[in-house]
């Protein structure tokens, strides 16, 4: 039993070393911000944990996990209601005039996404999953991949951020 | 949008999350944080597994008749589970029997004399303070049109007397009785702000479920409920959300006399086998708290005042022990 409990601990200590980078990337731009995304992954890694078995099982655990990271996300979406005063609480006031950072600027355009769009555009964009790889991580179908990343997209493309970093860096 | 359009889109999205996601740091892996976070949610579902199948040994056994009362669709063994699973918890409190402070010597610091929470002041007085059916035991017939109520933790700023409450909904078992609950809510908010609209449609509350019972996070100030609330679904004994619960999850409540924009207290839910939490400030000092059951329900609340200028979404800490004093999680708060 203890060695069983050893080996267990010893293979998430290893998974989670190895994926909780990209995790916490992909945390960072679904939540907004550095603590909303090392939290978001903290909860997804110990349900991981809790269902170990499976995870390790899984064809591809780092896609068994990141499902579960994009569930949480949504999870906390659905269950937050309109009278949710405060998520992050600021330090300092709201930027009233174009921010010079276009990272900044992309990053709270992507914060004003509809979650499922959010998602669609993380997973398909940053974590450059197929439609098919995105609508499994996010339950739904295909079609709802297509149509959430566009709409995302479309919504991105409305602020300077997108080609402002594209001038910068010179596209990808 | 032409192809071409979409091409460059989709290649400027790619680069551009890229450069965001790139420019967070890459701490260490909290390797401890992580497995002590999993082997707590893998005791506690354990715990209700076990629970409910001790449950049923006994229900089938003949001794069934005990388990009746609510009846949700999840079945009554379920119910009982939850409240046999419970016991068995070191030091899990009933409404009236929170565990006081004193029987875990505090590590840490006494707060200011201004940032007085409850819980650290007068611990035993929390669960006490019961205006309507808080002492109510976990065999009353649960009412989804009477609230259960329990003061989670009270405090001062500015010298104005602060408390919050938490009213307790049980979970209405047909969609009809879920409107109507959601109507007296709606009701008894609108009474403490007059400037929410008539409509329930119009609150964006979570929808009705069955399996989940709904919490109204109040603050009062000088004896008189404010406006600026927090309503939720939560979990139901014997729900299926069994992992809702954690440390960080909390509400701000900070409508009143605080700084602008700056949250007076915070409520936060955590798990029934938290015995007690202590919050450590960034800016310096703690203050503990004893969560406290409201009904039957799973989740418990505390409550603290906030340490003016501690505002921030990173530095402040919340430690949860279990009522042997091993500490259960350490957990960054975003509040």
């Amino acid at each position: 039993m203890g060695a069983q409990k050893t080996a267990r601990d010893d293979e998430f200590r290893a998974f989670a070393g190895s994926a909780w980078s990209r995790l916490l990337r992909t945390a960072y731009l679904l939540a907004g911000d550095r603590h909303g995304a090392e939290d978001l992954v903290q909860q997804a890694l110990e349900r991981a944990y809790v269902h170990w078995t499976k995870v390790r099982a899984a064809d591809d655990p780092n896609a068994y996990v990141r499902r579960i990271l994009v569930n949480e996300h949504a999870r906390r979406f659905r269950r937050r209601p309109a009278e949710y005063l405060v998520e992050a609480f600021p330090d300092r006031p709201a930027p009233t005039g174009p921010d010079p950072d276009a990272r900044a600027v992309l990053l709270a355009a992507l914060a004003a996404l509809p979650p499922r769009q959010r998602e669609a555009v993380v997973l398909r964009y940053w974590e450059d999953l197929s439609e098919s790889q995105t609508a499994a991580a996010m339950g739904c179908s295909v079609g709802t991949v297509k149509s959430q990343a566009a709409r995302g997209l479309a919504k991105l493309r409305e602020t300077s951020s997108l080609s402002e970093l594209t001038t910068v860096g010179g596209g990808r | 949008m032409s192809n071409e359009d979409m091409a460059g889109a989709e290649a400027a999205a790619s680069y551009g999350l890229s450069e965001v996601a790139e420019s967070i740091e890459i701490g260490a892996v909290p390797y401890d944080r992580l497995l002590a976070g999993g082997r707590r949610r893998l005791r506690r579902r354990r715990l209700l597994t076990g629970g409910a199948g001790a449950v049923l040994v006994v229900a089938v056994a003949g001794a069934g008749t005990a388990i009746g009362g609510y009846g949700r669709e999840a079945g009554g063994a379920s119910v009982a589970a939850v409240s046999s699973a419970a016991a068995l918890v070191p030091g899990r409190s009933s409404v009236s029997g929170t565990p006081s402070a004193s029987a875990f010597p505090s590590p840490v610091a006494s707060p200011s004399p201004v940032v007085a929470p409850a819980a650290t002041a007068t611990p035993a007085a929390i669960p006490t303070v019961t205006p309507t059916a808080s002492a109510a035991s976990s065999r009353t017939p649960r009412d989804p049109f009477t609230p259960v109520r329990a003061k989670i933790g009270e405090g001062a700023v500015n010298g104005h007397t602060m408390e919050v409450w938490v009213a307790l909904w049980p979970a209405a078992r047909t969609a009809e009785d879920g409107l109507k609950q959601g109507e007296l809510i709606w009701t008894e908010r609108r009474a403490a702000d007059p400037t929410l609209p008539a409509d329930p449609a119009e609150s964006g509350n979570p929808v009705w479920d069955l399996q989940a019972d709904r919490v109204d996070v109040y603050l009062v100030a000088d004896g008189k409920r404010q406006p600026g609330d927090f309503v939720d679904a939560t979990t139901a004994p014997g729900g299926t959300a069994k992992d809702d619960t954690g440390p960080t999850k909390g509400v701000m409540l900070n409508r009143v006399t605080g700084e602008a924009s700056r949250p007076d207290m915070v409520a936060v839910s955590v798990g029934p086998e938290v015995a007690r939490v202590v919050v450590s400030w960034k800016t310096g000092g703690s203050v503990a708290a004893v969560p406290v059951a409201v009904g039957d329900s799973p989740v418990h609340w505390y409550a603290v005042v906030r340490r003016l200028g501690s505002t921030g979404n990173t530095g402040n800490t919340a430690t949860s022990f279990a009522a042997d004093g091993s500490v259960l999680g350490v957990r960054n708060t975003w509040w």
